[in-house]
């Protein structure tokens, strides 16, 4: 009951949340730069973050590499948990193996980030001033949901599947009246505007 | 009093929904690294928008009006800003913060009546006098008399295949007159038919759109516009690049049509002309010179490596600072900056003069004159002996028929 009540609010929600940007004006700029969509999104979550590639994103070098950490474990965590790769590529003993790791990763690097929106309240720096209820409280929904996958890696029961799917479920209802919504915005705006690095003088 | 409603687009909203406030532009912003002011960011400055936009298309339980006094206390941290659009390169989501969100907010703010100070006295100086310089328009051809002094030829309001835009700061800045004179000389040596407005030259609208003036910014794009279409140009030439942004990418989003003729920096003239054969460089200084990148020529308009291999050819070498290039820091001259704080102006633009003389380059080049007037200010605040050069002041005698 509660996987279909989670999805249908899911799914209202997105299409609300798209809604009140698809009322709004599409206007075609003349001028616009667009590049290859496709390509600016991928080299985005790609090359762009390999070390070697300098980006002023990368100039909080400490902050840049915890929240890539971060994203990364999580992504790694939602298909291991949540799809068949893992039995489909018979490494089901090595990804159980990699979820205690990577969700213990999880658990650190979204505590730092807490750490760090809790530290700028307090001390009202450039992130506090940003930072609001709803950034400290996103931040604690993944902790909760690092921590319960961890939970559930080395001890597996009944009990500690039901936390997580709970977690999971809390999350995805929050999703699209949060800054969870994020990686679908990533894709939407580079995909919409072809944004790419550098392209302005190239294609003139 | 609530701020009233303020019409969005979806490319904007997409923008301010994307955003997750994870602060990694900060870093980049130059402003913020000079001033270390926590509300003089980026993200800090969409918060403000994205409080007038969750206002009218937020979910019903986060459509708090925002009050017009509210946003009045963030005059500065709004305007406190060179608009150099580091942030968006800085940002994974490539928000387009400077273009998108900062003018659209900047104009809110003109709109609300918010403007003070300096901002809405260029603003007032550009609806009187069309030039943020309350200088009478006579005095926009003053350069040409000194022109006429080395004894180059300015055609003024003639039909031909070439117009040279030459901009506010050149014009009407007796220092920087070097600069067009610099430019006639090269559209000479090229030999095609050329003209200048003269008199008639109006204000881009740069300045006017990074003081929230649109509406005027509007106006003055129709009647440059109309100007060039009347006397029949083919290509717009410029040598700064505050117009040649405003004309490249504002104009067509201003007048909401694509323009007539094509608009091309001066660099990239010259350097079509070496490639084609029609011209040849040669070399006019003798040492290693460095080179700052303008952030509206460069960042904002992709020509980077065009002054570059000018570079290569006039001097003797080219020693790259840091920071340059797409991620080349800001010298303070934009946005401007020195009209809300000119301290963070003058402590940015000596920064940035640090980084340009640690290349051990005694001649700094750049290719706008906003910037030439930057780093001068700069080379006097430092004490230093180096010679800010714009790269059209030596294109004039480097060039030559092939």
């Amino acid at each position: 009951m509660l996987p279909w009540f989670t999805a249908i609010i899911l799914v209202l929600g997105l299409i609300a949340r798209f809604w009140r940007i698809k009322k709004l004006k599409w206007e075609v700029e003349e001028q616009e730069v667009r590049g290859s969509p496709l390509k600016g999104a991928f080299s985005a979550i790609t090359l762009e973050l390999l070390p070697w590639i300098e980006l002023p994103a990368k100039r909080g070098p400490i902050h840049y590499s915890i929240g890539l950490l971060m994203h990364i474990s999580i992504i790694a965590l939602l298909i291991i948990y949540y799809t068949p790769l893992a039995a489909l590529l018979g490494l089901e003993q090595l990804a159980l193996q990699a979820s205690i790791y990577l969700s213990a990763l999880a658990l650190v690097t979204s505590t730092i980030l807490l750490i760090r929106r809790v530290h700028g309240l307090v001390v009202k720096n450039a992130v506090g001033v940003l930072t609001d209820k709803q950034d400290v409280f996103d931040l604690v929904l993944v902790l909760f949901l690092s921590a319960s996958w961890l939970n559930m890696s080395l001890a597996f029961s009944t009990l500690n599947f039901a936390i997580n799917a709970l977690i999971l479920q809390v999350m995805l209802i929050y999703t699209p009246f949060s800054k969870f919504i994020h990686p679908i915005m990533f894709f939407a705006l580079r995909l919409y505007t072809g944004y790419q690095r550098g392209l302005r003088g190239e294609i003139r | 009093m609530s701020v009233p409603n303020v019409e969005f687009t979806a490319k904007e909203a997409l923008m301010l929904e994307a955003c997750v406030k994870c602060a990694a532009c900060v870093k980049s912003c130059p402003v913020y690294r000079i001033t270390h002011d926590p509300k003089c960011t980026p993200p800090y400055r969409s918060k403000v928008l994205r409080k007038v936009y969750q206002s009218q298309h937020g979910f019903p339980y986060k459509r708090d009006k925002p009050r017009v006094e509210e946003l009045a206390e963030d005059f500065e941290e709004v305007f406190k800003c060179t608009l150099c659009g580091i942030c968006t390169i800085g940002c994974t989501f490539q928000i387009q913060m400077r273009e998108t969100l900062f003018d659209k907010l900047r104009a809110l703010y003109e709109k609300l009546g918010l403007t003070k100070g300096g901002i809405k006295q260029t603003l007032d100086s550009i609806r009187e006098f069309k030039n943020p310089f309350s200088l009478e328009k006579d005095l926009r051809v003053m350069w040409i008399s000194d022109a006429e002094s080395y004894e180059v030829q300015v055609p003024v309001k003639q039909k031909a295949k070439i117009l040279y835009f030459v901009g506010c700061t050149s014009a009407l800045k007796g220092a920087l007159s070097m600069i067009p004179i610099g430019a006639a000389k090269v559209l000479n040596t090229i030999g095609e038919p050329w003209t200048v407005l003269g008199e008639e030259e109006v204000c881009c609208g740069n300045p006017a759109l990074a003081a929230g003036g649109e509406e005027v910014a509007r106006e003055l794009a129709e009647e440059n516009v109309r100007l060039a279409e009347q006397l029949g140009v083919e290509v717009v030439v410029m040598t700064c690049p505050g117009c040649f942004r405003t004309w490249m990418w504002e104009f067509p989003k201003l007048l909401k049509r694509k323009l007539p003729f094509k608009i091309i920096h001066l660099t990239e003239l010259v350097l079509n002309h070496v490639k084609s054969g029609s011209l040849r460089l040669k070399q006019v200084v003798n040492e290693v010179v460095t080179y700052h990148d303008p952030c509206e020529l460069g960042r904002l308009s992709g020509i980077i490596e065009e002054p570059r291999e000018i570079l290569k050819f006039v001097t003797k070498g080219l020693r790259e600072p840091k920071e340059s290039k797409s991620e080349g820091l800001c010298c303070g001259g934009g946005g401007l900056l020195n009209l809300v704080d000119k301290e963070a102006w003058s402590n940015l633009s000596v920064f940035r003069l640090k980084q340009l003389i640690e290349t051990g380059a005694r001649k700094v080049f750049s290719s706008c004159p906003s910037c030439k007037n930057t780093l001068m200010s700069a080379v006097e605040a430092l004490g230093v002996d180096v010679e800010i050069i714009d790269l059209a002041e030596v294109l004039g005698d480097a060039v030559e028929k092939a």
